[in-house]
């Protein structure tokens, strides 16, 4: 374990490791509100339905029920639809059309788990109780599970203005460059690649508590968020009022991985009911419910062509994709789907022609969204075992087809229109390579053979986008505070992510002050800055860019100031050992505030916003893994990641979003699966139905930084939240691949169960025997 | 509802609950020590691990009622006053910890799993860690955390 100089002062990592070490933390659940009342959500259990009527006279008369909500209640009482944000049209001119996504059902469900009704009643139980005594008469109706089934002419529709189920039908990149590139090529690969449906699961269920206040018109509301600040402005648009009357309360938050950007159907009936009965209601999610009720991640399947010259360099890619979005658009799913991918799609390769169709297919399931990665590995993946293909198929070493396609000169706009600022993807191939003792490996494939297992090496060399936002801008404002202390405002919220070690050590470095003195707030009702939240990897190098910024403001200002009482010029004034000295004289930033605290703004108070900046971190990952053939028992022997995630905040923090990311991917790799049959319903919504990663399954992950300063950002920082996961699922599949070819498979999709390897080597020796 | 006494972090209570309350609900709602956490319902995650009678347990799997005449450590119990275990300092300075939500289930088993087996091997410790889950480390920092506390270093 590297040296972290930067610790507490208890000798603790971070500070708010204390509470939550001694099980004093505050999630959302944990908030002790006075007074509520207890929320119980009627969901459906049909996957498509027309709702006859709700009949809740029983329901209404059982002890301890005060409010029973539908959706039409919902409606007539101002609700407003909720709808995917805008999405630029690509290529095709083809617009995105979005559902309206009512609180509640109306008239219809359209998965299973749609929230249909709302009960509040005086305790958790008396609530559920009287949901379970409501009668919902269905109607049923066809439901549509796949996606590329969804799309097919004879599929029921879900929506009648959407028609085919294709909500959004988006090309990129120069199609007809690819068809000539094709036309010319000496050889062309194609894979398909299919990355399934996935349920997030942070180990947090979800939770809220809301209370209207009658005296001022707003809305208070305890729960776990990622994007305060979007969440509110959402919260506050369904129901036609002011942002500034939502206001969000958070400290702990566990776990996001982009399922807390959400601004769900629950919260948003809830806001009606706290209103209604004038008292806080108080809502929380069992497990089983969360597997319906949060967004879901990842279902993308692609299909992919790589075009070649007799060189065997990279003339042109093609990926068709089809994304299974459920049954409504969330907000930031359209962005994610398509946009994410593509400033990705480059990969670390030199291809002059690229082009991509992505077609999102609304389906009788539950709404996919953002999930770590979002997109990202699922884009990797694809590529990359498009390059491992056309390795295979060339007969030409995986590592030499790469390096004779790397991107080496930089910047390098993609023909995707992305500018890569700055990279060096041979020094972190080299280093992975040789971390993972790439050379020596057919020597281990020899020795496991002699044991009786498969054992199989597989690299992932992928670049990938940080820092995209769907909000305009982003701002932070720097505070003193009296007492020598100075408040970071900064809109978002960490999740495990540290971001109070990693912004108070920038501003403790840029400033010269010790870190005790700095306190980071990251939501505040009083909203001194909005912040589009922590997502997309984004959060040290836009937060942290514009604290930089920031300082520079507070440093500029002070210099000012004591030029005028020093009767100095303020460029000899110099910041020094944590202090602005002039030759004899000095002062430390602190010193200064305290003197000027007044009536008035404080001078040194500085607001800075930006529009933020995106970023490309990059890497190598290299898997070794054994397969026994006997079970069809997969374990990774060895994990090495080599990320450039631009100059390093705080190692330890890379390290540990490394490692959770690669095991994260491994979680899809080994068994994570969200699946429906062909009824729509969800078969393994609970833990002990659906796989979680458990400690064990990589046991060994190495992580080597290789920093490339970035050069869109002050603090030269590249995200690397997504980074782990993003490597590992194609690291991992294509390990997988390599064990498995000797015995004459081709390919084989994620989740790779025990069942599953154990079926394709069993099909693959009957078609092949020995 | 049913008379019941239990010794909570070392101190005996004589409290009423009801027959079907679960014991993390009595932790968490009459006896407001949120620090065990609810993470699933199938017994699975580990988050609501205490101790019961000095064993490890999950205490979503628990009646109150079941509690009766014993002593229950929950997290908050574990630190001796102001001075931290020895697993609650080695999971902050080994970073075993980010979002917090599986932590103290997660220390509860390792102490519990230390009390048995003070110098376990890499190998032991993993597999005593299979009845808990955590979605954001990875796992490999907190077995570093438990190896550190069985060997120092």
């Amino acid at each position: 374990m590297a040296d972290n100089p930067g610790f507490e002062a208890n000798g603790l990592m971070r500070k708010e490791d204390e509470r939550l070490v001694t099980g004093h933390g505050c999630y959302a659940d944990d908030w002790m509100i006075e007074d509520c009342l207890h929320a119980h959500v009627l969901r459906s259990d049909r996957a498509h339905a027309l709702i006859r009527a709700i009949e809740r006279a029983d329901a209404g008369a059982m002890p301890g029920v005060r409010l029973i909500v539908t959706g039409e209640d919902l409606r007539a009482a101002g609700a407003q639809p909720q709808r995917a944000l805008h999405a630029r049209s690509g290529t095709s001119g083809q617009a995105l059309i979005s559902p309206d996504n009512y609180p509640l059902a109306i008239g219809r469900v359209r998965y299973v788990g749609e929230p249909v009704a709302l009960v509040v009643a005086d305790s958790g139980d008396a609530a559920r109780r009287a949901a379970e005594a409501l009668l919902v008469d269905y109607e049923e109706l066809e439901p549509v599970v796949e996606a590329k089934t969804a799309l097919a002419p004879s599929a029921p529709q879900l929506f009648e203005h959407i028609p085919g189920n294709l909500a959004f039908d988006y090309r990129c990149g120069d199609a007809d460059a690819v068809e000539r590139a094709i036309a010319g090529a000496a050889h062309v690969t194609r894979v398909s690649v299919d990355s399934r449906r996935l349920v997030g699961n942070p180990m947090e269920p979800r939770s809220a508590t809301i209370r209207f206040n009658a005296q001022d018109g707003c809305y208070d509301i305890w729960g776990p968020f990622q994007t305060p600040g979007t969440v509110r402005q959402m919260l506050a648009e369904a129901w036609g009022i002011d942002p500034e009357r939502v206001r969000l309360h958070l400290q702990d938050v566990g776990g996001g991985f982009g399922l807390r950007t959400v601004a769900y159907p629950e919260y948003r009936a809830m806001m009606y009911a706290a209103r209604m009965l004038g008292r806080p209601v108080r809502w929380t999610a069992t497990r089983s419910e969360s597997f319906f009720a949060d967004s879901h991640g990842r279902a993308m399947q692609f299909g992919g062509l790589l075009a070649l010259d007799s060189e065997h360099r990279f003339l042109a890619m093609r990926f068709d994709v089809v994304c299974n979005m459920g049954a409504f658009l969330l907000p930031v799913a359209p962005h994610i789907m398509t946009l994410t991918p593509e400033r990705g799609m480059a990969g670390a390769y030199r291809t002059p022609a690229i082009a991509a169709r992505f077609r999102l297919a609304l389906t009788n399931t539950a709404p996919v969204s953002a999930y770590r990665g979002a997109g990202r590995p699922d884009m990797a993946y694809a590529i990359e075992r498009l390059v491992d293909a056309a390795a295979f198929e060339l007969g030409i070493d995986r590592i030499e087809l790469r390096r004779r396609n790397l991107i080496r000169t930089f910047p390098y706009t993609t023909p995707l229109g992305y500018c890569y600022d700055d990279g060096d993807l041979d020094g972190v191939l080299d280093k992975a390579l040789q971390a993972a003792d790439w050379t020596g490996f057919e020597t281990r494939r020899a020795e496991a053979a002699r044991r009786g297992r498969l054992r199989g090496i597989g690299l992932s060399l992928f670049v990938e986008v940080a820092g995209n936002s769907i909000a305009e801008s982003d701002s932070v404002r720097v505070c003193f505070e009296r007492g020598g202390r100075v408040i970071l405002h900064c809109e978002t919220q960490s999740s495990g992510q540290s971001h109070d070690t990693v912004f108070r050590r920038v501003v403790s470095e840029a400033l010269g002050l010790p870190r005790e003195a700095i306190e980071f707030r990251p939501v505040d009702a009083s909203r001194h800055a909005f912040g589009a939240g922590s997502y997309a990897s984004r959060t040290t190098q836009v937060v942290g860019h514009l604290l930089m910024g920031a300082t520079a403001q507070v440093l500029e200002r002070a210099r000012a100031r004591l030029a005028h009482e020093w009767s100095v010029p303020a460029s000899e004034i110099r910041l020094q050992e944590g202090r602005l000295r002039h030759g004899e004289r000095s002062q430390s930033v602190l010193e200064l505030a305290e003197r000027l605290h007044g009536a008035l703004d404080h001078p040194l108070d500085v607001r800075a916003s930006g529009v933020p900046q995106i970023s490309f971190p990059n890497g190598a990952h290299v898997a070794e893994v054994e397969v026994d053939p006997d079970t069809g028992k997969l374990s990774v022997c060895n994990y090495v990641a080599v990320d450039d995630v631009g100059i390093v905040q705080n190692h330890v923090v890379v390290v540990g979003q490394v490692r959770g990311g690669v095991v994260q991917g491994a979680g899809q790799v080994f068994g994570e699966e969200a699946i429906y049959d062909e009824g729509g319903q969800l078969l393994n919504a609970s833990f002990a139905d659906y796989f979680m990663p458990r400690a064990g399954i990589v046991p060994t992950i190495t992580v080597i930084d290789h920093p490339v300063p970035c050069k869109t950002n002050a603090l030269g920082a590249k995200g690397v939240g997504e980074a782990g996961v993003t490597g590992s699922v194609s690291a991992l599949m294509n390990a997988v691949a390599d064990a498995l070819r000797p015995a004459g498979i081709r390919h084989v999709d994620p989740p790779v169960t025990p069942q599953k390897i154990w079926r394709v080597l069993q099909d693959a020796a009957t078609a092949h025997p020995r | 509802m049913r008379d019941i006494t239990i010794r909570i972090n070392g101190e005996q209570r004589a409290l009423q609950v009801d027959d079907h309350a679960l014991l993390v609900d009595l932790l968490r709602g009459q006896l407001r020590l949120t620090g065990t956490h609810v993470g699933c319902d199938t017994t699975q995650c580990g988050c609501c691990t205490v101790h019961l009678d000095g064993r490890a347990v999950k205490s979503c799997t628990l009646l109150a009622v079941q509690a009766d005449g014993c002593a229950v450590t929950t997290i908050e119990g574990l630190a001796d006053g102001a001075t931290l275990h020895p697993l609650q300092r080695a999971f902050s300075t080994e970073h075993a910890l980010q979002c917090g939500f599986c932590t103290p289930g997660m220390i509860m088993a390792c102490a519990a799993m230390l009390a048995e087996n003070p110098r376990p091997d890499r190998a032991q410790v993993t597999h005593g860690l299979e009845g808990n889950l955590c979605r954001c480390t990875g796992y490999v920092n907190i077995v570093d955390a438990v190896m550190r506390v069985a060997h120092g270093g």
